[in-house]
This record gives C-alpha cells, structure tokens and sequence, in this order.
C-alpha cells in the first residue's frame, strides 16, 4: 500500500489529538472525519479542503474513502463502528476501553483476525518509554521469578459530588474509575504477564459520585501462581497529575516503575545487563525515547504510528490487539460480577 | 526584527512542573503556593543581571503581573515574554463541558461587563459565521489580557497549541497568529515547540518569518523531537534574522550538570535560552555559565 488513507470517527479531544499526529505520518493520508457535530465540521472543512466530512460515521464507512479509521466516538458506539469497519474490510484503531461487553469485544476479535485487518486498542501505556523498559527486564528474567505485582492508579479527576455531565457519569459510556483508569493497567498487566486467570475478590467505592465507582481494588491471579493487587482511585487529591505505580516482587529483585522512571533492586549484580547489587535508579529522562513527531506524549504518537505502519506494511501490531483488549474487557466485567456478589 | 534577550528566567519551577520527579514538583508547589516567595526569585534572578521573564498565563500569573504593575517604576527595564494558554485549565474544561461550551465559558466568564459585551458582539458573530480565526483572536486576547500594560516583548504560543495546530498542516492559523500578534499588539510573535526541526521546516515552506522559536534543547536529547540531531542540523542552518531560536529545558530537567548543559547551549547557533531556578546561587552560577 502506497498511502494508507485514514478516517476519524468522533472528533472530540481524543479526535482532534488524534488526526494532529497521524497527519504527520509521511505515509498517511487523512481523507475523512465524521462527527455529530455540524458546527465542528462547519469550521474545520474551510482548513481541510482534502478531508470529507460526514455526520453519520456509517456514511463514513461505507464511502470507500478510507483504508483505515480511527474510533473515538464514546465506549457504547465502539461495537458498532468496529463492525461495520470490519464488514468494510477497514482496518482499525479504536479508543479504550475497547466496548462495554466481553462478548462484543471477543466477537470483534475474532472478525478482525479472521479477515486480517490490523486491529488496535488504544491502550497506550504498552507505549510508555518506562513500561516498556520494565516488559524488557521481566522478560530477561531480571529479577528472577514474579511472585506478585502492586498496581495503582491514582487521581484527582473528581473532586465533587457535582453530578458529572457526559460520558463519566455512566458505566455503560465507559465511565467510572474502573473504565477510565482501572483498564489501563489491567492492560498492562495483559502486557507484562498476559491474560488473568482468576479474580480472588473486587470491591468498588464511592467518594463523590453517584452512578459510578469512584475507587476499584481487586485481587487477581495470572499464570505461574503471579498475584496482583489492583488500587485504582479517581478521586485521590494528593496527585496533581494521575499517578500510574507498579510494583514487582521477584526471587532475585524487585521492580518499581512509575510514570517518571524506575527503580531496580537486585539482591546481585547483573554483569550481563551492567546493573549493579542494591537499587538502581533511571529516570523517564534517561531512557531513549524516539519519536518523529510529539503532541502528547510520546506514547500517544509510537501507538498511532505503530497502527499506520502495520496497516502500510499488512501485518500485525505492535501495540494492543482486539485479543489483548477483549481479554481486558472480561477482566472489568469479572470484577464488576464479583463485586456485585458481595 | 527586534533581538530578543539572550536569558530569560523561566516559570515552570513555581507551579509544579518537573520532569523528574512529582515529589520535588510537590514541594516547590507548596513553597511557592505563597507568592511573596516567588516575588523573592524574581527579585533574585533580577539582582544576578536577569532582564527578562518568561510566564505562563496559568492562574497565578494574575496576581504576579499584578504585583509588577503595581511595581512598575522598579521593574521598567524587565522584558516579558509571556506564553498562553494554560493547558490545564482548557484540558479540564474540554473534559468536563465538550469543546464548544468550554470555549464559551473562556470567553464569557470572568470578564469585566465591557470586556464581556464587546466580546459578545465579536464571538456571535465567530458562532454565526463559524470563523475559527475570529476565535481565536478572541481567546487570545483573553489570555493577553493578564499581561496588559506590562512591556511584552513576545507572545508565545504554547507548546501544546502549537504542536497540536501544527499537526494539522494548515498554514492559515500560523499566518494569522502571527500578522494578528505583531497588528494588533505590536509584539514578536513566537511559537513553544517540541518539534522545532519539523515547525521550523513549515514556516519556510509557508513563507512566514520573523518570528521566535523556542524549544527545548540540552545536551541529553531530552523532549527533542525527532532527534537531537535533527535539531543540530536545523539550528546550524537557521539565518537568525528570520528565525530566532531560544533553548529551554537547557538542563533537561537535572540530567546532566549545569556546566556541561550551557557549554552545550554557547556552542550552538542559539540567540537565547530560557532557565528555571529556584534558588540564588543557581542562578548565579546559571548566569555565569552562558555565554552566547
């Protein structure tokens, strides 16, 4: 494939990052956007004389315009939209969290592999330059064998019992802390170890909101006996900028990462990767980063661009695959019903 | 155009920015969440031969302006330069209401009754026509209204904005940001990048000129994008006449030593860098250390 023509469905924050970065991929050609918004299209087609606007993204699809679209309409419109994709041999990047039922995400996953149209999630953390360093080390085995993971991720995104507008205020949207945070690094974990195999108990909280959990723990147990204990919290005031923490527990040392670098303890020095005995700090900074082009991050361009390039080249992802994303999707569901138990 | 200084002190160390680490950001937050302890830096910066200030229109930069308007005999050979927007402030607000209403609650709330019904007039008539153009002059006359009568000698767009508009390609928004920041303020207009090699590249191709860019640059490659050799080979071969370069983040956020980052920065074709510090012998020895 020459160019590799993209659409966007749903240009709303996510939207409008989105088309930003892909735009800068020499070989993508953005010639589509489809939004309910007639006045966001009114005033964007004047600048983009190139780009075909439709109120109605099925319009989109079914225009033969695009080789490849990217999903950011709210969760409950995602089934939806990645179907009628798929039914149009389009490739696709949808937003997390994937949908809002385990049986859509795996029925999407197993479409898209049957018809082998590269299909992402946009999970993008599996791009994070820290995260990734961890997934190398777990992998060489550096701190021998994992026996359990800490994972918390911790906000101030709500801060009051004001009934919150849009999609946050619902479960069925995609909001709610479990959602919003707590699949970020249950992907993760998908990453790092793979699919869960157990959930061992959930509880779910509220501070301020009303319809939706506010703070989700739950314990889960992974292949190899691997445990991990999930804290997710939107409403924690102590953290101006959300906060994602992993901490590893292994024979041979330990791992913690967080968003701005990593700590390693080894209990002996590692001649082969140079790592000395005791702990070992690298910051974010320090960490290679390569990245063509930034606006939001750099994770946010390496998961788009990695999109582009499986599509341009026919293979698959790098980044999270509709398999990876639907095991996710069960794991919230699974926490959901086991809370609901209790 | 009009040489801009060849140091300017920065901002991010007053209001919780740090690459490295969230606990240092936390505790310069909780230092200078009184302003009369970010007053003592500038006063610092100014005693070792510091001209000009960098800030970010987020929202204590009200009060801080405030305070040299009010001051203005003894701080009249200060330069400005300031940046708008505040990301977060619009970030949340996108969150919270969607784009549109956000935009209205920018433009209509917390102005005074003047500034609010002459800007109904002008934002009707943006709504009605769908002219971005229109509003964006009106959001950034919002944002610049925090400098008025200060000596503003560049109006930065933010590095977010930038990035974002750029992304886009459309050579229109640069264009009249530009020809709207030097008509109607009289000012240089500049622009925050993380891309510079690739921003820099636009505006020549678009055919636009005299402007500032500033980006961040040190010797560790941190936030250079796409590479810090892309960003070598674009500064050697700026005319400074047409583009003015300054470097921020020179010491990428305490990777590597002060002397060592500014070496880095006086052997590179720049024309001004931009530093943070929060105590006095920093930056001193800061100060001491450019030589461009």
């Amino acid at each position: 494939m020459d160019k590799v023509r993209v659409g966007i469905i749903g240009f709303g924050r996510m939207g409008l990052t989105h088309y930003s970065i892909i735009n800068t991929h020499p070989a993508v050609e953005m010639t589509a956007i489809a939004d309910t918004s007639s006045m966001m299209l009114n005033m964007i087609k004047k600048y983009l004389p190139n780009v075909k606007m439709f109120e109605d993204y099925k319009d989109l699809l079914k225009s033969g315009l695009v080789d490849a679209v990217i999903i950011c309409t709210p969760s409950i419109l995602h089934y939806e939209a990645c179907k009628l994709a798929g039914e149009n041999g389009i490739a696709v990047f949808c937003e997390k969290p994937f949908t809002t039922s385990p049986e859509q995400s795996l029925e999407l996953a197993n479409m898209f592999e049957q018809k082998g149209l590269v299909n992402q999630v946009g999970y993008v953390y599996r791009f994070d330059v820290v995260f990734n360093k961890v997934k190398e080390y777990l992998d060489q085995n550096l701190i021998g064998k994992v026996s359990h993971v800490n994972a918390q991720f911790l906000s101030a995104t709500i801060q009051s019992t004001k009934p919150a507008k849009g999609w946050r205020s619902k479960r069925e949207n995609g909001g709610g802390a479990t959602y919003e945070m707590g699949s970020h690094v249950f992907d993760l974990m998908n990453f790092f170890i793979g699919k869960q195999q157990k959930v061992y108990g959930s509880l779910l909280n509220q501070v301020y909101s009303e319809s939706v959990e506010d703070i989700c723990s739950a314990e889960v147990q992974y292949a190899d006996g691997i445990t991990c204990s999930f804290h997710v919290n939107w409403s924690d005031y102590t953290y101006r900028k959300p906060m994602l923490k992993l901490d590893f527990h292994g024979t041979k040392g330990k791992i913690q990462a967080d968003l701005y670098g990593l700590k390693v303890y080894l209990r002996d020095e590692n001649k082969e990767h140079g790592i000395p005995e005791g702990w070992t700090t690298t910051p974010m900074n320090m960490l290679p980063d390569p990245t063509p082009y930034y606006v939001r991050g750099t994770s946010f361009t390496n998961q788009l661009y990695a999109f582009a390039d499986a599509v341009k080249e026919s293979r698959n992802t790098t980044g999270c695959s509709f398999r990876a994303a639907s095991e996710t999707q069960e794991l919230i569901h699974t926490i959901f019903e086991n809370n609901e138990k209790q | 155009m009009e040489k801009i200084d060849k140091i300017i002190f920065g901002d991010n160390q007053f209001f919780g920015i740090n690459h490295r680490s969230q606990e240092k950001a936390e505790e310069l937050l909780k230092r200078f969440s009184d302003v009369h302890n970010i007053l003592k830096v500038y006063d610092d910066a100014f005693s070792c031969g510091i001209k000009a200030v960098m800030l970010n229109s987020n929202d204590r930069a009200e009060e801080i302006c405030q305070y040299f308007r009010d001051h203005k005999e003894k701080y009249s050979d200060i330069a400005w330069y300031p940046s708008v927007p505040y990301p977060h402030k619009y970030a949340d607000m996108v969150n919270e209401l969607g784009i549109f209403p956000a935009i209205n609650e920018v433009l209509f709330k917390g102005n005074s009754v003047g500034g609010v019904l002459g800007m109904i007039g002008k934002g009707a008539a943006a709504v009605f026509t769908k002219d971005a153009m229109r509003m964006m002059e009106m959001l950034l006359d919002v944002e610049f209204k925090i400098y008025r009568g200060l000596n503003v000698k560049c109006y930065f767009l933010l590095n977010p904005i930038t990035d974002l508009v750029l992304g886009y390609n459309i050579k229109d928004v640069f264009e009249h940001y530009c020809e709207y920041v030097q008509k109607k303020y009289k000012v240089l207009p500049g622009f925050i990048t993380l891309n510079m090699p690739y921003l820099k590249r636009k505006l020549e191709e678009w055919g636009i000129d005299n402007v500032v860019i500033c980006s961040t640059i040190n010797k560790a490659g941190f936030n250079m994008f796409p590479s810090k050799e892309e960003y070598e080979k674009a500064i050697a071969a700026n005319d400074p006449e047409k583009y003015q370069l300054m470097a921020m983040s020179p010491l990428a956020s305490g990777s590597i030593s002060p002397k060592e980052s500014f070496d880095y920065i006086n052997s590179l074709n720049l024309q001004s860098v931009v530093f943070g510090a929060s105590s006095k012998n920093h930056i001193e020895s800061s100060v001491e250390l450019i030589k461009l």
